[in-house]
């Protein structure tokens, strides 16, 4: 047994999330220890002060977002990386309202000040290196919060964010380093330059280490098959290497036909029993743009996988029986799950609620039957559009269908939802309205831009 | 849950920071603080040079000049160091 396996049985969940939150929290909090530590220059008014320890604790977070998306596995593990990637964004409104109070304190303390220092004519390099990074730092923001309404591609968008988030940390260094008034003494100085560098480190192991790693582990497309509900089924075998093993209802991010340093990489669930992980299958939707192109992958062609994450799985929640609930193409993980636990001979009871706009619509329509005769399953179709003479549940899983659909039997079930984010809305308010605790409903969002 | 989880490490992380930056602030600005000036008074260091030819103590003793006041005068009345600091 791997000393990683082991350490993931033996500490509960909670605990390890505990630990990352601290992490986190010391990171965060570290330059402010540093600022207090030690002799200090003359302080220049209350609000000065606070100014200046807000403006460092927002560079401080800028910084330490890059590790937030960085994906390291036992980081990502006790949380589920879609909300590492909600907790990223919220990090990020934080921190402007951090660099707005920076700004705005500072005219409290000196209004003529902040006056010179706001025009890029009149004030210094300093000045001008904050500007740049409030501006990169807000295009950021913008990009991100509005990029569809802004019809910005999914992959410009990856580009300029990336470019940008450097951008504004660079600048803020800079900006740091030339104001430099908490950071005369050496040894602040050489701290300040070791966190830089860490900030430096991550972004290399992301964008070099860790491709360089899967450019030694390629994938070759070995089918590509047409699904109901505009979706594709692609299949790959890993070449030359033993591929990787996952837990049922995980993701991987696929980059498709292109060098693993690319930066454009797309999240997909596994939607293959993870009892054979020997060819990995992942059901994809024609969604987005890239989503559109799938249909147009060759046989044979190469794919780099990075995986596998995500704590949507029946395999870290154990339970008597299972619910699962889902919308659309959020059936691939779910027909993950329901796979893999055919593969093992699972008896345990489970109910599936599949939502979907038409019959036809229904994304593995006949497997799920054939599934019915391996497991303990029952399947309840809902049409939003149903068929002539149907007589099962319609419309959406609200409160009233999940609560006709649900078995009797069902203490210390766990339930996992998956589809379009307004149907989870949905379905999370309608099992909390029903009693079920909320630590036994699971979720994953893909939604993340 | 995760979301609601989420989004209260984050107020908790704001809140951190905001009482860590504000505790620095208020160390680094003495006049946020009460000091009975009697308790000082006659206890300060001398003033090392005549106070005739050098009257304003500014040109000397700001943060930014070449012998600044130590931190902790921060916010101390900047025509009132002879109250504390008296010629030899």
């Amino acid at each position: 047994m791997r000393l990683g396996s082991f350490s993931r049985m033996h500490v509960p969940a909670f605990l390890r999330g505990a630990f990352w939150l601290g992490l986190y929290l010391a990171l965060v909090l570290a330059p402010l220890f540093v600022l207090l530590a030690g002799k200090t220059p003359p302080g220049r008014g209350f609000w000065w002060e606070f100014s200046s320890a807000l403006g460092y604790a927002a560079l401080s977070m800028m910084g330490i977002q890059f590790a937030l998306t960085a994906r390291f596995k036992h980081a990502t593990a006790p949380f589920g990386i879609d909300i590492i990637y909600y907790f990223h964004r919220l990090i990020s409104l934080l921190t402007f309202v951090f660099i707005a109070l920076h700004l705005g304190f500072l005219s409290l303390a000196s209004p003529r000040y902040v006056l010179t220092m706001l025009s890029p004519f009149t004030t210094s390099w300093t000045g001008r290196a904050a500007l740049a990074a409030v501006v990169s730092f807000v295009l950021v923001l913008v990009f991100s919060l509005w990029r569809k309404g802004l019809g910005i591609s999914y992959e410009r968008w990856c580009l300029w964010h990336g470019i940008l988030a450097v951008a504004a940390v660079a600048f803020a260094i800079v900006h740091i380093e030339g104001a430099g008034y908490y950071i005369t003494a050496p040894w602040k100085r050489i701290l300040w330059t070791i966190y830089a560098l860490f900030w430096i480190g991550l972004l290399v192991y992301v964008r070099i280490m860790k491709p360089a790693v899967l450019l030694r582990q390629p994938y070759a497309v070995e089918t590509l098959r047409k699904e109901r509900g505009n979706a594709w089924t692609l299949t790959v075998r890993p070449e030359g290497h033993k591929g990787l093993s996952f837990r049922p209802g995980q993701f991987a991010w696929l980059t498709l036909g292109k060098s693993p340093f690319a930066i454009e990489q797309h999240p997909f669930s596994f939607s293959s029993s993870a009892a054979h992980p020997e060819l990995l299958s992942f059901t994809i939707k024609e969604l987005g743009d890239f989503t559109r192109t799938i249909k147009n992958t060759t046989i044979g062609e190469r794919v780099y996988l990075d995986g596998p994450y995500g704590s949507f799985s029946v395999d870290r929640h154990r339970a008597p029986g299972y619910v699962f609930i889902a919308g659309g193409v959020g059936i691939a993980p779910v027909t993950c799950m329901l796979r893999t636990l055919a593969d093992r001979s699972d008896r345990r009871p489970l109910t599936l609620i599949y939502a979907t706009r038409t019959l036809e619509n229904a994304t593995f329509r006949e497997e799920l039957k054939a599934l019915q005769t391996r497991l303990n399953l029952s399947v309840i179709q809902v049409f939003e559009e149903p068929p002539e003479n149907w007589h099962g549940e319609t419309g959406y899983p609200t409160i009233d269908v999940i609560k006709r659909c649900l078995p009797e039997e069902r203490k210390n079930f766990h339930y996992f939802i998956c589809g379009p984010d307004p149907m989870m809305d949905m379905v999370e308010a309608a099992l909390y309205k029903l009693g079920v605790p909320m630590g036994t409903f699971h979720s994953e969002r893909f939604n993340i831009v | 849950m995760r979301r609601l989880l989420a989004w209260l490490a984050t107020v908790a992380i704001g809140i951190l920071v905001l009482a860590l930056s504000a505790l620095f602030a208020v160390m680094q600005s003495p006049e946020e603080r009460h000091f009975p000036e009697d308790r000082t008074r006659g206890l300060a260091h001398p003033v090392p040079h005549d106070i005739e030819t050098h009257i304003d103590c500014n040109r000397c003793h700001l943060p930014e000049k070449i012998f600044p006041y130590p931190s902790d005068h921060t916010g101390f009345p900047e025509d009132g160091c002879t109250e504390c600091h008296r010629p030899p």
